[in-house]
């Protein structure tokens, strides 16, 4: 008898005392939807929290249009203060296990995001799945941004994202993918979302890091040949001027790219073979595109201009002394031993490392038209 | 026993110390002996009475009753009166005779209230044991089935019956079912859950080790697989053991239907049992340690529900589910008019106006109300969910999702260690015999169904020979063609 009641009082033991560890209400919980963070005087930085207000989320509620949200700022040393300073503030605990976009102003991003990186790293509730962009000019005012279809900003900004949208021309970047880039001897790269006039936003290109700082801007075409040349690219309108004030618009709808390292004497050098499909999608003036001839015409033409596009980027890229193409970690997995040197210095070794790039292209649709409207 | 007559029914009447319903009845026989017939009214037909055993023995014929017996003493001739039977006493004889005369009221053979079917036979156990053993002689006409006679209550009496298959049941087990049947000394056995607690291998587990049927069918379904049957007098539910766990999620409907459907249905029953036993646990674990798990617009309606809420949502789940058990157990016990009402009350009145009071959040509800409707779907499961599912909430609200997978893993535990008089508890799963799960959580055809299952350690192995569809004309004959 006494040994069962012994046995029974151990096992209550780990319920009884455990005493509801980490046990949370959930109305004691302030919901972060998103963060904005922003540079401030003296090193400081101010953080903006955008908080969920369930009560006006709800979807039975329609008719009224109160604001999911609000957005909650405070200027300080760090991030971890901000967070405590806006649990005081609202008396609730702030929760980031559902958060779902980082946003970093850029001046902040080009002083370098160590601290602010730190501070999700060692997070435990934020996932590392969440996207982080760049605001072109206040991450404040970007979490502020009207609403259109959505109910919070940070939906529509992370809904910009989304890789499956027809045009692609910036990839969505985790957390995750970030801090693995920041790491590596490559540089990471981050999506700019621009606001224009009126609400409308644009992803205006990426921002380059040298580690975790931002050193420069890849414009949208630049992104684009980026997004090709990591082999990471899904598909979107592209278009080409014509001399005579024309346009050529065509969707790629297919891109591969194979980047072979080669080594030759200990002279390293990258040769990237681009392979295109692409489908006409309007065109000012071209004639018809149905014979063999004038098809590969188009594909001619697309293969030059996308050549100088690719090259355009690698220059840039040289320019900004960021290899944002992984060529250190592609040449080093092929040649571990040669490369070893080069890999040290690769800032210096990457501005003249030789890249030759070659396009292939194929247009397997002309759309429903053979010839285009006279 | 006396030889007068007059004596012999002194002490019979001594014996019932003029009960109303003692009942002495004195003649002569043709030849001027005296005799009597003593018998307890209600438990007799009074017309076999006075056509077939006095009627004759006042002619001097012989009595024409079906079953006869006789009595040496005091005791024996109670007993037999006890049981309906008629005694005769006779100036000069020095034991009685008493005669079957049986004809107490009996409720006829109806659809049982719990398990019914819609497809399948529709008759029911009643509260005669004659009646029931007959029912189930009917579904099984073999010379193997083996119906012992038990009497159980040292004042009830109890008729009981211990059915089996003596050419596929195992005598092991038979054996050991009569050795405690035996063993138990008790005042009186009014139903068959008295028997039910004595014989169980765990009387103290929460699980019912010990099936309980009020159909015949599922009875002789239960007898060909080897089990065997226990049918109480005045009980209309007969218990069958031993009893594995799968058997809390099967219907005699299984059978009656396409294999793909009652797998579907099987599937569903193993999912609202854990539903039913885990669902507000797993929801207090959510909602209070593992917020990250629910999706986010989830979340939003959660939170909007519980914004304002006076009581922590452990106390919301644990009142809504005590509530739930009122309202149950009021509609149970209430004449049917009444139990509706309590039950429009209770759903509708209260469930609605605690939400829009803002006394509990509607997710709460519904979890409630889901895990309830689930309960309903295995009925003979639900006593032990209706415990467990207070023990799983105590160890979510104090642990989390931690203490949720904990005490579940101790109730499965739990589960692999239970037998049932011999059978390991959770066969097929645990020890798994990957054979037997076709008739488990599946429901494999018929056809498949060849072995019996193997824990009741069956003298005849084989249910069936493979069936040989080989053998099928391909078609009928054309019309018009010659035959």
């Amino acid at each position: 008898m006494k040994k069962t009641a012994s046995i029974l009082l151990a096992l209550c033991m780990p319920f009884l005392l455990s005493g509801c560890w980490s046990s949370e209400e959930i109305t004691t919980l302030a919901i972060v939807m998103g963060i904005g963070v922003d540079a401030a005087a003296d090193g400081e930085y101010e953080v903006t929290v955008q908080i969920a207000q369930p009560s006006n989320l709800k979807f039975m509620s329609g008719g009224d249009n109160q604001d999911a949200y609000f957005n909650a700022s405070s200027t300080g040393i760090g991030i971890q203060q901000q967070m405590h300073q806006f649990e005081t503030e609202l008396s609730r605990e702030i929760y980031n296990g559902h958060m779902e976009m980082i946003v970093i102003g850029k001046e902040a991003a080009e002083g370098g995001l160590e601290q602010i990186m730190d501070y999700f790293y060692r997070e435990s509730e934020a996932r590392f799945n969440i996207p982080i962009v760049i605001a072109d000019g206040k991450a404040s005012d970007l979490l502020d941004v009207e609403l259109k279809l959505e109910r919070l900003p940070v939906s529509r900004l992370a809904g910009m994202l989304s890789t499956n949208r027809v045009d692609m021309v910036v990839r969505k970047i985790t957390m995750d993918d970030f801090l693995r880039n920041a790491v590596s001897n490559s540089s990471a790269t981050l999506p700019i979302i621009e606001q224009l006039e009126e609400g409308a936003l644009e992803t205006k290109g990426v921002a380059v890091f040298d580690k975790y700082k931002m050193v420069g801007e890849l414009d949208q075409e630049q992104a684009r040949s980026m997004l090709i040349l990591t082999n990471k690219y899904g598909g979107g309108i592209a278009t080409i001027e014509l001399p005579d004030n024309g346009v050529f618009t065509f969707e790629i709808t297919k891109s591969s790219a194979s980047v072979k390292p080669e080594c030759e004497n200990g002279e390293l050098s990258v040769n990237a073979e681009v392979y295109l499909e692409f489908r006409v999608s309007d065109v000012s003036e071209i004639g018809e595109l149905y014979s063999d001839e004038a098809r590969h015409n188009a594909e001619k033409m697309v293969n030059a201009a996308m050549f100088e596009r690719l090259a355009d980027v690698i220059t840039r890229s040289r320019e900004l002394n960021a290899d944002v193409f992984d060529f250190a970690d592609i040449i080093y997995c092929r040649y571990p031993r040669e490369s070893e040197s080069s890999i040290k210095n690769w800032d210096e070794e990457f501005r003249n490392l030789p890249v030759s790039i070659s396009v292939t292209s194929k247009m397997y649709s002309s759309g429903a038209v053979l010839k285009n409207i006279q | 026993m006396s030889e007068s007559v007059e004596k012999n029914i002194q002490r019979m009447e001594a014996m019932f110390r003029g009960d109303r319903d003692f009942v002495v009845r004195e003649f002569e026989l043709p030849d001027g002996t005296k005799a009597a017939v003593i018998f307890i009214d209600g438990l007799v037909n009074a017309k076999v009475i006075s056509e077939h055993v006095i009627k004759p023995l006042m002619r001097g014929r012989p009595v024409n009753v079906s079953e006869t017996g006789s009595a040496f003493s005091d005791e024996e001739a109670a007993k037999a009166m006890l049981s309906g039977d008629t005694v005769v006493f006779i100036d000069g004889i020095g034991s009685a005779e008493y005669y079957n005369t049986k004809g107490f009221p009996t409720r006829q053979v109806s659809e049982p209230e719990t398990e019914t079917v819609i497809r399948g036979p529709r008759e029911g156990f009643t509260e005669s044991l004659q009646m029931n053993t007959a029912l189930v002689r009917r579904k099984l006409k073999t010379t193997h089935l083996r119906m012992e006679l038990i009497q159980i209550g040292e004042r009830s009496k109890t008729a009981m019956c211990l059915c089996w298959l003596d050419d596929v049941a195992n005598p092991e087990l038979i054996d050991e079912v009569r050795r405690r049947l035996e063993l138990i000394d008790v005042d009186g056995v009014l139903s068959s859950g008295y028997i039910e607690e004595y014989i169980e291998d765990a009387p103290y587990s929460v699980f019912q080790t010990i099936g309980s049927t009020e159909k015949p069918d599922v009875v002789a379904g239960k007898l060909l697989e080897g089990r065997c049957a226990l049918l109480v007098d005045g009980t209309p539910f007969a218990l069958t053991m031993p009893m594995l766990f799968v058997e809390n999620f099967h219907s005699p409907e299984d059978y009656a239907i396409r294999p793909y459907f009652a797998t579907f249905l099987r599937l569903i029953r193993f999912a609202a049992f854990f539903v039913s036993l885990a669902l507000p646990a797993f929801y207090v674990a959510l909602v209070n340690f593992h917020q990250e798990l629910i999706p986010a617009p989830l979340l939003y309606t959660i939170a909007s529900a519980s914004e304002g809420t006076p009581f922590s949502l452990t106390v919301e789940t644990a009142v809504m589910l005590l509530t739930f058990e009122i309202l149950r157990e009021a509609g149970v016990r209430l004449p049917r008019p009444a139990g509706q009402a309590v039950s429009i009350v209770g759903a509708l009145v209260m469930g609605q106006a605690a939400i829009e009071a803002g006394v509990v959040g509607a997710p709460v509800v519904i979890v409630i109300a889901l895990s309830a409707m689930s309960g309903f779907v295995s009925p003979t499961a639900s006593n032990a969910v209706a415990v467990l599912r207070w023990l799983l909430l105590l160890a979510a609200s104090l642990t989390g999702g931690f203490g949720l997978v904990m005490t579940l893993l101790c109730v499965y535990l739990h589960l692999t260690s239970l037998t049932s008089i011999g059978a390991p508890y959770l066969h097929p799963i645990a020890p798994l015999s990957p054979r037997e799960l076709g008739d488990t959580i599946v429901r494999i055809p018929v056809e498949m169904m060849i072995n019996r299952p193997s824990p009741f350690h069956t003298l005849d192995k084989r249910r069936k020979a493979p069936y040989n569809r080989a053998t099928f004309t391909e078609g009928l004959p054309n019309e018009g063609s010659e035959p």
